[in-house]
């Protein structure tokens, strides 16, 4: 297949995939207004059915609204992951290339420290120590993102900073965040969309694995890993509704891997235009 | 025998008509040049002879080699393409050797071995040492050099080469000039593509004159070059630097120089400099002209005068003030530098009209200066809204210099402008330039690797040594005075 036809394709299958998940994350709660957390521990396991349209869990809480819920909850947070450590990455690397020097090797090296924390391990550290809740997770995960963005931007925005036409914008006097913002920026910008979104599906990966280690998330929040852990033990009485989670994480972890390939080929599109 | 090479019908389009040449034929045994600005198809008519095919181009017509068709798409072993900017065409990541070995193995012997690579490459002038290295370790000339060792390498009738001077200095455009001389001497056909008349003049037996896609004029070379019939040919020659005439000259005057450096050492390592200034300065309405080869460090000598670079030790002074933080802060607009390529000098991702109303506060501040400067550039207003990749570089070239003058520098160093266009374009850039200069009583550094062009524009020329020193010119400076 040729590159283009390939590009429209991954961008057409993932941008629809994480669309489609997206409006679910977003109206699916309204159109099935069901209560994820209500209990009937008379309907404990029920099967798939006109009242459980996907099942109970161990608790009698509808399957449907805790996957619903549980998308809502986890591309929240995600999304807020991503778009807090972009623009940290991002305002950081302006002051870095801006100031050069000493600034830039601090800000440099500390972002090469923290990159070096395993990430991981790191979290469940803290969040197993201080508890769990959503705004520790979304600081957390910051805390370990940043420096990839950080890195990035740096790395690309470095070599668009000595180019001629941004010193013949500095020899014209234009101001440094007019510069930034329309000409080494949209060098960057390219290469940020494209670990961005791969970035989102990783850390709806990264809640999920929390919240079926149990950290990080307070019960009893739907959550898709919390899901798996609860009903991993009742996988012959109710595989759909062990099922029905883990669709939910590969369903979005796939549209925003195959979205970013997308857009990674447009980046090297664009790369032969700004060469 | 001699062979022929003709190309019939050829027309190639991309959206517009691009090329249109009915009939052209080469001859084996003999030199024949393409020479005309830049854009005018040169480079289009080589590729289509070549049998290259971009994919968005739509190439029609014919190309036969003793009347008969190629062999597959491409040519193989008949026709040897030595492309523009080797610097681009040969691999990055492999030492050259191994890069000529590799043409040698597969387009003259299979068994060659290394004592055969480093024939050829003595052949052109390269060191066992030079083999070893990547191409972004040699210099300009040196991997020109090294695409030629190639080109002799396979045992092809007919040898084209695409503007094979370009950006070269005088020392290594004559080294070149001597190497296609060996190729014409080895009894291939060979088609050179230049805007260069000097390489015409040395190398050409007859010349056809191109200009938008078609040939307008095309002889033997001695008749074309003394006696041109078509304007594009006329026009070629009267922008060689030779040719041009001599500017009005200005005395050194007694007052304070716009620009001055005293004792300036310049360089990475304080025990090595790269550049030592002793003394340089430039008046008003003075143009200094800076000569040397390329690689001396003349940009960095520019760069230094405009403080976009600090001296390791030494002073540069602005209007008679030592160029120190503030000092630079508060007149940086009237110290301006053209650039020496107008492609890489604007942001590829913009219009002309986001670069001049956002990007450069002293066109939003004077905009009737601005449109004034433009209308006498001859640039239309509807180009503004057009990016750099959709004006030629003879457009692009003239709002640079609306971009430099716009807000009346006092001090403008001019890098080499549009070195890699054609003559005519270089000559307007340092015409316009240097009337600028003249009027306003302003100053300039022109930087050129063409003495012929200091001579004609500069009232003072330097060169600068490989030792990175000045060494005063003037004797030689033999305008009117």
């Amino acid at each position: 297949m040729n590159p283009d036809r390939a590009r429209k394709v991954s961008t057409t299958i993932g941008g629809g995939l994480t669309l489609v998940f997206l409006v679910v994350a977003a109206v699916g709660p309204l159109v099935y207004p069901v209560d994820p957390n209500a209990q009937s521990l008379i309907h404990a396991l029920a099967p798939p059915g006109p009242d459980y349209p996907l099942g109970a869990d161990q608790f009698g809480r509808d399957i449907l609204a805790r996957v619903l819920h549980g998308a809502r909850f986890s591309a929240g947070i995600a999304v807020a992951i991503v778009v807090l450590s972009l623009a940290t990455g991002i305002a950081l690397t302006g002051c870095a290339l801006w100031t050069g020097g000493v600034v830039s090797a601090t800000l440099t090296l500390v972002a090469d420290a923290v990159y070096a924390l395993p990430g991981m391990l790191v979290v469940l550290m803290v969040a197993g120590v201080m508890g769990g809740g959503a705004i520790t997770l979304v600081l957390l995960l910051w805390f370990v993102k940043w420096p990839e963005y950080y890195r990035l931007s740096h790395a690309t925005g470095r070599f668009v900073v000595s180019s001629d036409h941004v010193l013949a914008s500095r020899l014209a006097g234009a101001g440094p965040l007019r510069i930034f913002r329309l000409q080494i920026l949209p060098t960057m910008a390219p290469y940020l969309l494209s670990i961005g979104s791969l970035s989102v599906g990783q850390t709806v990966l990264s809640i999920a694995t929390l919240g079926f280690l149990g950290i990080g998330i307070a019960p009893p929040q739907a959550e898709w890993g919390a899901m798996i852990n609860d009903l991993r033990g009742y996988w012959q009485l109710a595989p759909v509704q062990l099922a029905a989670p883990t669709v939910a994480i590969v369903w979005i972890v796939l549209g925003l891997l195959v979205l970013s390939q997308g857009l990674s080929e447009r980046k090297a599109r664009l790369d032969d235009a700004f060469s | 025998m001699t062979r022929f090479l003709d190309a019939s019908n050829l027309v190639v389009r991309a959206g517009g008509l691009l090329l249109d040449i009915p009939h052209l034929r080469f001859e084996q045994g003999r030199t024949h040049c393409l020479i005309g600005k830049s854009g005018s198809g040169k480079s289009l008519l080589a590729w289509a002879v070549a049998g290259l095919r971009a994919s968005d181009l739509d190439i029609d017509g014919e190309v036969t080699l003793d009347g008969a068709k190629p062999p597959g798409p491409l040519w193989q072993d008949e026709i040897f393409l030595l492309p523009q900017e080797p610097a681009i065409a040969l691999d990055p990541t492999m030492p050259v050797g191994k890069q000529i070995a590799e043409i040698l193995r597969w387009r003259r012997a299979t068994n060659c071995a290394w004592p055969d690579v480093e024939a050829l490459a003595r052949e052109v002038g390269l060191t066992r040492a030079d083999l070893a290295k990547l191409p972004a370790e040699l210099s300009g000339g040196m991997q020109q050099r090294a695409m030629i060792a190639m080109a002799l390498a396979v045992r092809s009738s007919f040898v084209i080469a695409d503007e094979p001077t370009k950006g070269l200095d005088t020392p290594n455009k004559a080294r070149v000039i001597a190497l296609f001389q060996q190729i014409q001497a080895s009894g291939r056909g060979l088609i050179v593509i230049t805007h260069d008349l000097g390489v015409a003049r040395a190398l050409a037996d007859t010349i056809s004159v191109v200009d938008d896609g078609r040939i307008v004029e095309h002889g033997p070379a001695k008749s074309v070059l003394r006696d041109p019939q078509s304007s594009a040919a006329r026009t070629l020659i009267e922008s060689e630097p030779a040719q041009w005439s001599f500017g009005a000259r200005t005395a050194p005057s007694a007052a304070s120089p716009v620009v001055d450096l005293s004792r300036v050492a310049f360089g990475y390592s304080a025990t090595h400099p790269l550049l030592e200034i002793d003394a340089l300065d430039i008046g008003r309405g003075e143009i200094v002209g800076l000569f040397g080869p390329s690689g001396v460090g003349k940009s960095t000598l520019g760069d230094l005068c405009l403080r976009l670079r600090a001296p390791r030790s030494g002073t540069v002074r602005w209007h008679g003030a030592p160029a120190g933080r503030q000092i630079v802060k508060r007149h940086r607009a009237k110290f301006q530098k053209l650039f020496q390529n107008p492609i890489t000098a604007f942001p590829p991702n913009l219009s002309l009209k986001t670069v001049f109303k956002e990007l450069t506060p002293a066109a939003r501040q004077a905009a009737p200066a601005l449109a004034g400067l433009l209308s006498r550039l001859g640039l239309r207003d509807d180009l503004l809204d057009r990016r750099p990749d959709q004006l030629s570089g003879g457009e692009l070239q003239r709002f640079a210099i609306a971009r430099t003058l716009v807000g009346q520098p006092d001090f403008i160093v001019c890098d080499e402008p549009s070195s890699r266009l054609d003559m005519s374009v270089q000559r307007q850039a340092i015409d316009l330039i240097t009337d600028y200069v003249k009027d306003r009583a302003a100053a300039a550094l022109l930087i050129s690797h063409d003495i012929e062009i200091l001579r004609k524009r500069a009232d003072r020329i330097y060169e600068l040594t490989d030792r990175g020193r000045l060494l005063s010119l003037d004797s030689e400076a033999d305008g009117p005075s």
